[in-house]
């Protein structure tokens, strides 16, 4: 006698719907969405863990080739810049990973989720004042410029013309990346925010190649973990299945999305983003230091913090 | 950006997207099989969806890629996962393949240390962790 599976069924699709909400914010912004698929998973479903960081890793991999393939053929995604970023973000999740044992027999893993939790604060002031630019403001090349030859041009469908760019300091987003990779290997964490903030900050490049390179670069890092993640047992099939059929879904949604939206409006949504996942990070710091709270509230802070930001951002300091 | 360059971009952006199709597909066509047989390699459905399963990636190996022969689901549940996790290392192999083409010395030692670091992650790192 067979029966219909109706629980499974439903619980896949929820898992499909909030894919998809994850993939779009992960094409947009270039973060691996994780952040958004988490809590769901962990307080409405009692997903354990280590499923759920699993589930993350899998939204990673898919909003990045999911995505990237519109970015890469319309150009907007810098395939050098990003292949040449790699090296010290995949060095530093290696050096993440081989330090692990220490940080967390030390119990210093409280320190790296504050002190990411504050870098991701602390841009939040520049990511507000460059939003009344389109475009970054010129700005000189440097030598590395030259050998890594970091000129690039792309259509951009809202000023509806060829923008040509050119990045600068990639010792310095090179140095970041080397810092965004370990926190990867460290906190099984995407750290897609701070590439970014690499290209964005440190580079000067146009908010939609840094995302659109970030979400291209993040499959990489994710891939170079794959064979932890899965000899450690945290890919569950049937979580898996329903997060990356759903996230790539998504990530098609959202790159057509990019294709409308103005820079402006990337810049708002990626830091709304900022305000979550940093308070997102510190509470846990402040958790794994040993102040103990109820679990959900590392959800609800972040979320209500967002929401209050969005409005500061919509009415206050327009 | 030279003409090359564009070639290239289109060449990456066509493997991912027929990578992304076949992963999907793959996936989609796995559950649909799960649904359909109450289960695969040998488990119950409910051993595999609930929540709290104690199924994941630790029990699964090589050996459970034989089910794909039998149309079994979750074999192909996990061939497509493992087709969508070897896309951005497929795709950076594609980039120094460009680079070569084009002589780019520093590109080329680049991507290769990429390669290097991600072949080393791959299979040296979980055993010495």
């Amino acid at each position: 006698m067979y029966y219909i599976p109706f629980q499974a069924i439903e619980e896949l699709v929820i898992i499909v719907i909030i894919g998809v909400f994850a993939g779009i914010i992960g094409a947009l912004t270039g973060i691996g969405g994780g952040g958004i698929l988490t809590p769901f998973l962990v307080l409405f479903f009692g997903v354990p863990i280590p499923y759920a960081t699993g589930a993350s890793y899998i939204a990673t991999i898919a909003t990045s080739s999911g995505a990237a393939s519109a970015y890469v053929r319309d150009r907007i995604t810098n395939v050098r810049i990003g292949t040449g970023l790699q090296v010290t973000t995949t060095a530093g999740a290696i050096v993440g990973s081989l330090t692990a044992f220490y940080i967390y027999s030390h119990s210093l893993d409280f320190l790296i989720y504050i002190i990411f939790g504050i870098i991701l604060f602390s841009n939040i002031p520049s990511m507000l004042y460059r939003r009344r630019y389109e475009l970054p403001s010129k700005k000189p090349a440097d030598f590395t410029t030259r050998i890594f030859k970091l000129n690039g041009a792309y259509y951009d469908p809202v000023l509806q013309r060829e923008v040509n760019y050119i990045g600068r300091r990639w010792w310095l987003a090179s140095l970041i990346m080397f810092f965004a990779g370990i926190i990867s290997g460290l906190l099984g964490i995407g750290a897609g925010a701070l590439k970014v903030l690499a290209m964005d900050w440190a580079m000067n490049l146009p908010i939609r190649v840094s995302t659109t390179t970030s979400n291209f670069m993040i499959g990489v890092t994710a891939a170079a973990g794959s064979s932890i993640y899965w000899l450690f047992g945290y890919i569950q099939p049937f979580i898996a299945a329903g997060t990356a059929i759903g996230v790539t879904i998504g990530s098609y949604y959202g790159t057509k999305i990019l294709m409308k939206i103005t820079s402006r409006t990337i810049r708002n949504i990626f830091t709304v983003l900022l305000v979550y996942i940093g308070t997102e990070m510190v509470l846990r710091g402040i958790y794994r230091l040993g102040i103990f709270f109820p679990l959900y509230f590392e959800y609800l802070i972040p979320l209500v913090a967002a929401l209050i930001f969005v409005f500061i951002i919509f009415y206050i300091i327009k | 950006m030279s003409v090359k360059d564009r070639k290239f971009d289109i060449i990456i952006s066509e493997i991912l997207r027929i990578g992304v199709i076949l992963s999907i597909v793959l996936i989609t066509l796995g559950l649909l099989l799960m649904f359909s047989k109450g289960g695969g390699l040998n488990l119950p459905l409910q051993a595999i969806t609930s929540s709290n399963s104690k199924f994941n990636s630790s029990l699964i190996n090589i050996y459970s890629l034989t089910g794909v022969a039998s149309f079994d689901g979750v074999s192909y549940i996990i061939l497509g996962l493992l087709v969508l996790i070897s896309i951005p290392i497929v795709r950076t192999f594609i980039s120094l393949v460009h680079y070569i083409i084009e002589k780019d010395v520093v590109y080329i030692i680049l991507t290769i240390i990429v390669l290097i670091n991600i072949l080393f992650a791959i299979f040296f790192l979980p055993f010495i962790i």
